[in-house]
């Protein structure tokens, strides 16, 4: 039941994201942080990058938020983790997703762009 | 098996009898026995392997006695039930910072990605409340990016009027 609620909302968000380009609509949500301070967190960029990555545009997609080639892989694999690994398949990748090692470098990997993008890249 | 005499309430000689029908016939560890080789009557309690023939015997006939407590040792203290390990809530946490697009998210991941070591350090307590912390800044995250939508939502709703 969980699993199905999990798949449905994910299914649902990705089709929303196909359909819509948050370029060019104004009423998609807005990231606070930036609406505040004028700055880029750290997944600025994460929707339209989602619309262009949908269409199979890796390019496009990776030039809103490169972070992303990382945050997906390791997003996805923690939901494989925590969703569906009800028969012990992913028991490996939830040792290495999980490991204390890993979500530090992570961490250390997403403020650095963070700090990075702001400043090198700002007015790209 | 050695053929014991004893002495009955009336102080008469009895036997001789097996030593394991000695109980049978009313024998108690006071009774005074005798066998070939002894130099004199002496009660069951003072042969030792009367008493532990007494002793098996009784055991046949009841239960066996609950395991002795070691009153030199003090009885170890019960471990305390262990509690089950919180969920880390890293996936929220990853969650929320990705697509809430909200630096309160990184808050989230650190006290998350505590969670599972404070755990294996036996810090229950500890990584209940960064578990807990975790949790918050995850809804404190989510309501912020929810709250950023309705914002983006009316001010594209309003600039099209």
């Amino acid at each position: 039941m969980k699993k199905a609620i999990v798949l449905l909302v994910i299914l649902c968000g990705l089709g929303i994201y196909f359909m819509i380009d948050p370029e060019s609509v104004s009423f998609m949500p807005r990231c606070v942080f930036h609406w505040c301070t004028g700055l880029d967190c750290p997944a600025c960029g994460t929707q339209r990058a989602m619309h262009q990555l949908l269409h199979g545009h890796l390019r496009e997609a990776f030039a809103y938020n490169p972070f992303l080639l990382i945050s997906l892989p390791y997003l996805g694999g923690l939901i494989l983790c925590r969703w569906f690994n009800n028969k012990g398949w992913f028991d490996g990748l939830k040792r290495v997703c999980y490991h204390p090692v890993m979500v530090n470098i992570y961490l250390i990997l997403l403020v650095a762009w963070w700090i990075g993008r702001n400043i090198w890249l700002h007015n790209g | 098996m050695e053929y014991y005499f004893y002495l009955n309430d009336r102080n008469e000689q009895q036997g001789p009898i097996s030593a394991d029908q000695l109980a049978s016939r009313g024998v108690t560890l006071n009774t005074k026995v005798w066998k070939q080789g002894m130099s004199q009557w002496q009660s069951v309690s003072e042969i030792p392997e009367l008493v532990a023939l007494f002793e098996q015997q009784q055991r046949g006939a009841t239960p066996p006695p609950p395991p002795p407590a070691f009153d030199t040792v003090p009885p170890t203290p019960r471990p305390q039930p262990v509690p089950s390990k919180p969920d880390n809530l890293l996936v929220w946490s990853i969650l929320t910072t990705v697509l809430c697009c909200l630096p309160l998210g990184i808050v989230a991941i650190v006290y998350s990605s505590k969670v599972d070591s404070l755990w294996t350090e036996g810090k229950y307590e500890e990584a209940r409340k960064a578990a807990e912390s975790a949790k918050i800044y995850c809804l404190v995250s989510l309501g912020l990016g929810i709250i950023g939508g309705i914002i983006g939502f009316l001010a594209g709703f309003l600039s099209a009027l």
